[in-house]
């Protein structure tokens, strides 16, 4: 079963709260979607995922993640669609997935689910600068959609 | 003569700076100012508090100032301390190797007190000295110091507002990693303007919990990601202070704001905080930290003995 991805901010979750309401502000939904990314049952693409997340930034920065299993968000009721994903790393972007039409409590229900069963995860930021630079090198990230102020401390 | 309600007692002939490599904190600020003011009934327990705060530090050059004016004759006041403090204060600075030399160049009767702060800003020294009765009064240098003293009071107040405004401003960004937002941006451009007071109030403020802990986690990051040379060392400090704080989430915004900052000499705080996180998570990232700082260390080495 693959595991859903969603790019969050960890101190927020760590403050006083179990957890705090203020980690909601992680799960900012755009009409009631939520933007998750799929990881492959063997986390083979985890790296592509997190590149593609730190590639869309404004500047260089650790990235945080929680994963949770896609069933356990199913389980939940909320409808899972494939949406490709709008950042430079286009090869990335097949795994980008919208969870649909959620309502406060459905929203409420994943941070739950994230917080007391998901996986958390951090790349630093001199970890994400070499992945980027690596995927540059690569030629997986499209330059000319990268912020020029992220792409100037890559340099 | 009293000033602030308490006596001043007369200057004492011949007192000269001890020529210490620095001030250190409180109870040695104290006893300089002890064995300087045989008679401390002028805020010698105020010199010996342990916890400095930046209007404390004002008040009390503000208070040399005042003697100074009271005793009548023209005088002299000196600050010292680490550039930092002109930041924040905008007092002209002056070593305490300077003041010494000063004094005994002069043979001028003075009274000299440190001042401490919390805020690291470092030692500060007022020294106030006598002409004889009867010469000319040049009140240029006390004009000049007690308009820098209501500057430096009024920045603190203004600085007190900016961060109540920048918290409301937190309350409703976004605040993710990686994106500028309202609060990200407003917090650079008052940083720049206010300089380390900023932080100094940053720091009395969540003392005594009147920030959000959201906002003190954004703005943690931030000081550590933010490129500003003048305060660099302040910031340096204040992360570091905070990866003792009683909040995990506080510990974790701090050493992600160090990782940022990226400089050497935060390994040994950041090994020492590693070795007593309690949280597992936060524990973890210290360590990624100290290694990275760590190969940073080595690599400036390398360089300067490539250099040498």
């Amino acid at each position: 079963m693959p595991l859903l991805l969603r790019k969050v901010s960890h101190s927020r979750w760590k403050l006083p709260g179990d957890p705090s309401s203020d980690a909601l502000r992680c799960l900012l939904t755009d009409r009631g979607d939520l933007s998750l990314w799929s990881v492959l049952d063997d986390q083979a693409n985890l790296d592509d995922i997190v590149t593609a997340l730190a590639s869309n930034c404004e500047h260089l920065c650790k990235i945080d993640y929680f994963m949770i299993p896609q069933d356990q968000i199913e389980q939940l009721g909320i409808r899972l669609e494939a949406v490709g994903g709008a950042t430079p790393a286009l090869r990335a972007n097949r795994w980008h997935i919208d969870a649909k039409d959620l309502t406060a409590r459905t929203l409420a229900a994943i941070a739950h689910a994230m917080y007391v069963s998901g996986t958390h995860g951090r790349k630093s930021a001199n970890q994400i600068k070499a992945l980027l630079a690596n995927a540059l090198a690569a030629n997986a990230l499209e330059r000319n959609s990268m912020k020029p102020s992220l792409l100037a401390e890559l340099q | 003569m009293t000033t602030s309600g308490r006596d001043i007692v007369p200057y004492q002939q011949g007192l000269i700076v001890p020529d210490a490599p620095q001030f250190t904190w409180g109870t040695e600020t104290a006893q300089i100012a002890a064995s300087l003011y045989p008679k401390p009934r002028f805020s010698i327990e105020h010199l010996a508090s342990e916890s400095w705060s930046f209007y404390e530090a004002t008040s009390t050059l503000k208070d040399a100032y005042h003697i100074a004016r009271l005793g009548a004759p023209p005088v002299t006041v000196f600050g010292t301390g680490i550039p930092q403090s002109s930041v924040a204060t905008g007092i002209r600075l002056y070593s305490l190797a300077d003041i010494a030399t000063d004094i005994q160049d002069l043979r001028r009767p003075a009274i000299v007190f440190g001042v401490t702060g919390s805020l690291a800003i470092g030692a500060a020294a007022a020294q106030v000295s006598a002409k004889p009765a009867g010469a000319p009064v040049s009140n240029t240098l006390i004009a000049n110091f007690r308009s820098q003293v209501q500057n430096a009071e009024a920045n603190r107040r203004d600085a007190f507002a900016v961060w109540r405004r920048l918290n409301e401003v937190a309350l409703v960004s976004t605040s993710e990693d990686g994106m500028e937002d309202e609060f990200t941006l407003a917090l650079k451009r008052e940083l720049t303007r206010y300089g380390a007071t900023l932080l100094t109030v940053f720091e009395s403020l969540c003392a005594a919990d009147k920030l959000a802990l959201n906002t003190q986690a954004e703005a943690l990051k931030l000081f550590g990601r933010i490129k500003h040379f003048g305060t660099r060392s302040r910031r340096l400090g204040l992360l570091t202070k905070f990866l003792g704080n009683q909040q995990a989430g506080i510990r974790d915004a701090a050493a992600v704001g160090l990782s940022y900052m990226a400089e050497p000499a935060a390994l040994d705080s950041m090994v020492a905080a590693a070795a007593v996180e309690s949280d597992p998570d936060v524990k973890e990232f210290m360590v990624t930290v100290a290694r990275e700082l760590g190969i940073a260390r080595t690599n400036a080495a390398s360089f300067a003995k490539g250099i040498a």
